[in-house]
């Protein structure tokens, strides 16, 4: 199992060196996920009106807002399944269009909150991940656009589900015969075979028992910081975003609110809206 | 005394290959709303659906007794699977008020109508005309929530009825609840993962654990002095949030 995160108080330190990965290219910018005055229309209205965010590598945004509000639309804008009406989404500076190429599709996952049905069910785990290994275009220097040998990929299969935390005979098995929080774990470690750059997570954990969110909570908080990616956490679960994201963005009617550091957002939202959100959190009787 | 809307569950045993709920039993009170907790694969779901008579495929009730007072409707937590994908919402919504009130396909349609907009539904008309894939996670639920009140219950089940919606959209649909208790006297078995959420909704509960029930009562009682370890460490699991600092902006 990952190691629990602790949750880091407002602001983190500098974001570490991140590596070069599939869909990497210099830029001139900070690195990361850019989303630059995006807009997203259905029928001509605007359901995502002109966001601005940015997410560093190893950092967590936390999105959160009303139901309707355009949460998943932007996440499926940023994963490149729906067109955006204006405005654009970077990568490390560089424009990933509607249109987008294998390494930039490969470099931006999307999490979904129901696991199932993201999961094809006659596939073993074990050959959902290899069909994405094999894919995968080696870029290590010692062989530049060559392909994973069999054995060395039953191996990085077997090694990306010990990273989620499940045992590796777990690679035989369909998903069906999985829990929910086990599903969303294969669901994690299919993102991240093939070495992703931005994870976007929505409501990842919303259909799954508190017992078994926070382990794939953990799983991502620790992974996406581990690893660099820059992560967007999709949440009604304002306590899950409290545990685990450096930034909280807020959005109401396709618009963002408000965007602040997690320690500050909490103590002091900026937003009557924001305000009105936290002081609506059911809580425990005493807490 | 009227007893509509009441709900005895009597050492109900639900099977697949092997057991999988063992004996449990319940009951809801005429206009009580009883909470149903307990982690993932606890049986919480497998126990409403056989009360609805609605178990998945390759699972059956193996023993026990399970006897409603009246018409029970349920929630269930995965609103794409109950919806049709070929209809458009508001329609689905009327169909169910033509068949319970056996009304005009005219009435049924206001009918409809009333009912999207009563569980906050914002832009209830224009929402109407679309069809299930075209609405948020958060909307379909609030769907699911009316076509389950067209049917015009006297029990109400719910599985998470209440997971995919903000929390101040949350905070209006179980007003919603609670007012429709105070008027009709709906029973309410509701289950959640969020022991927050039940200790509101509900006047007592139930903890199961691996398909046994571990311990019941009043709900306030059963998080605030927990009886079984177990029920202390669901209480214990519920991440802390702080308090905003009080008034005004900074
Ligand atoms: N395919 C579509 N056609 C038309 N409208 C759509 C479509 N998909 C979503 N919408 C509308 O766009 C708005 C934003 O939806 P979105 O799913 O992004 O909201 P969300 O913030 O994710 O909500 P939730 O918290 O309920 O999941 C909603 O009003 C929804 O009804
Ligand atoms: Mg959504």
């Amino acid at each position: 199992m990952t190691e629990p995160t602790a949750r880091p108080d407002g602001y983190p330190g500098s974001p570490p060196a991140r590596p070069a990965g599939p869909g990497a290219s210099a830029g001139p910018t900070l690195g990361g996920l850019e989303v630059v005055e995006a807009s997203v229309a259905f029928a001509g209205h605007r359901v995502v009106d002109r966001v601005s965010l940015a997410i560093r590598p190893g950092t967590i945004l936390g999105l959160v807002g009303e139901s309707g509000s355009g949460k998943t639309t932007l996440a499926r804008a940023i994963v490149g399944s729906v067109a955006l009406a204006g405005g654009s989404i970077r990568l490390d500076g560089s424009d990933l269009g509607r249109r987008r190429s294998s390494a930039e599709r490969r470099a931006v996952q999307l999490v979904q909150q129901d696991p199932f049905a993201s999961l094809n069910p006659l596939l073993t785990v074990g050959q959902v991940l290899d069909d994405l290994l094999r894919e995968e275009r080696l870029t290590s220097a010692t062989e530049p656009g060559g392909r994973r040998p069999r054995l060395a990929r039953q191996q990085r299969a077997a090694d990306l589900l010990a990273l989620v935390g499940l045992p590796s005979d777990a690679l035989g098995r369909y998903p069906r015969e999985f829990s929910g929080g086990q599903r969303q774990l294969i669901a994690i470690a299919r993102a991240l075979a093939v070495q992703p750059r931005v994870l976007v997570a929505d409501e990842p954990t919303s259909s799954l028992d508190v017992s078994v969110q926070r382990t794939v909570l953990d799983v991502i908080a620790g992974l996406g910081r581990g690893m660099h990616l820059a992560t967007l956490l999709i949440s009604h679960d304002l306590s899950v975003v409290h545990a685990v994201c450096d930034e909280v963005a807020v959005m109401r009617d396709g618009v963002l609110l408000e965007l602040a550091p997690a320690g500050r957002f909490f103590r002091h939202p900026g937003h009557p809206y924001s305000r009105a959100l936290l002081e609506a959190v059911p809580r425990l009787p005493g807490r | 005394m009227n007893t509509l809307g009441s709900l005895v569950v009597d050492d109900l045993r639900v099977s697949a290959d092997v057991e999988l709920v063992h004996g449990v039993s319940l009951t809801v009170a005429p206009g009580e709303a009883v909470g149903i907790v307990g982690e993932s694969g606890s049986g919480k779901s497998l126990t409403l659906r056989a009360v609805m008579g609605l178990l998945p495929r390759g699972v059956h009730r193996s023993g026990g007794r399970v006897q409603v007072d009246g018409t029970a409707a349920m929630i269930f937590q995965d609103p794409l699977s109950f919806l049709d994908p070929l209809a458009r919402v508001g329609r689905q919504v009327a169909e169910v008020c033509a068949a319970a009130g056996r009304t005009s396909p005219r009435a049924a349609r206001v009918r409809a109508l009333e009912l999207l907009e009563s569980v906050r539904l914002p832009d209830a008309a224009d929402l109407a005309r679309r069809y299930p894939h075209q609405l948020s996670g958060g909307q379909r639920q609030r769907v699911l929530l009316a076509l389950a009140l067209a049917q015009e219950p006297d029990l109400l089940l719910c599985d998470e009825p209440t997971t995919a919606l903000d929390v101040t959209v949350q905070r209006e649909v179980l007003d919603l609840l609670a007012q429709l208790r105070a008027e009709r006297r709906l029973s309410i078995l509701f289950v959640s993962h969020d022991l927050a959420v039940v200790t509101q909704v509900c006047e007592r509960v139930v903890v199961l654990r691996g398909g046994r029930v571990v311990e019941t009562g009043a709900a306030l009682d059963v998080v605030t002095s927990p009886a079984s370890d177990y029920t202390r460490s669901l209480v214990d699991a519920v991440l802390p949030l702080p308090v905003p600092a009080g008034g005004g902006d900074d």
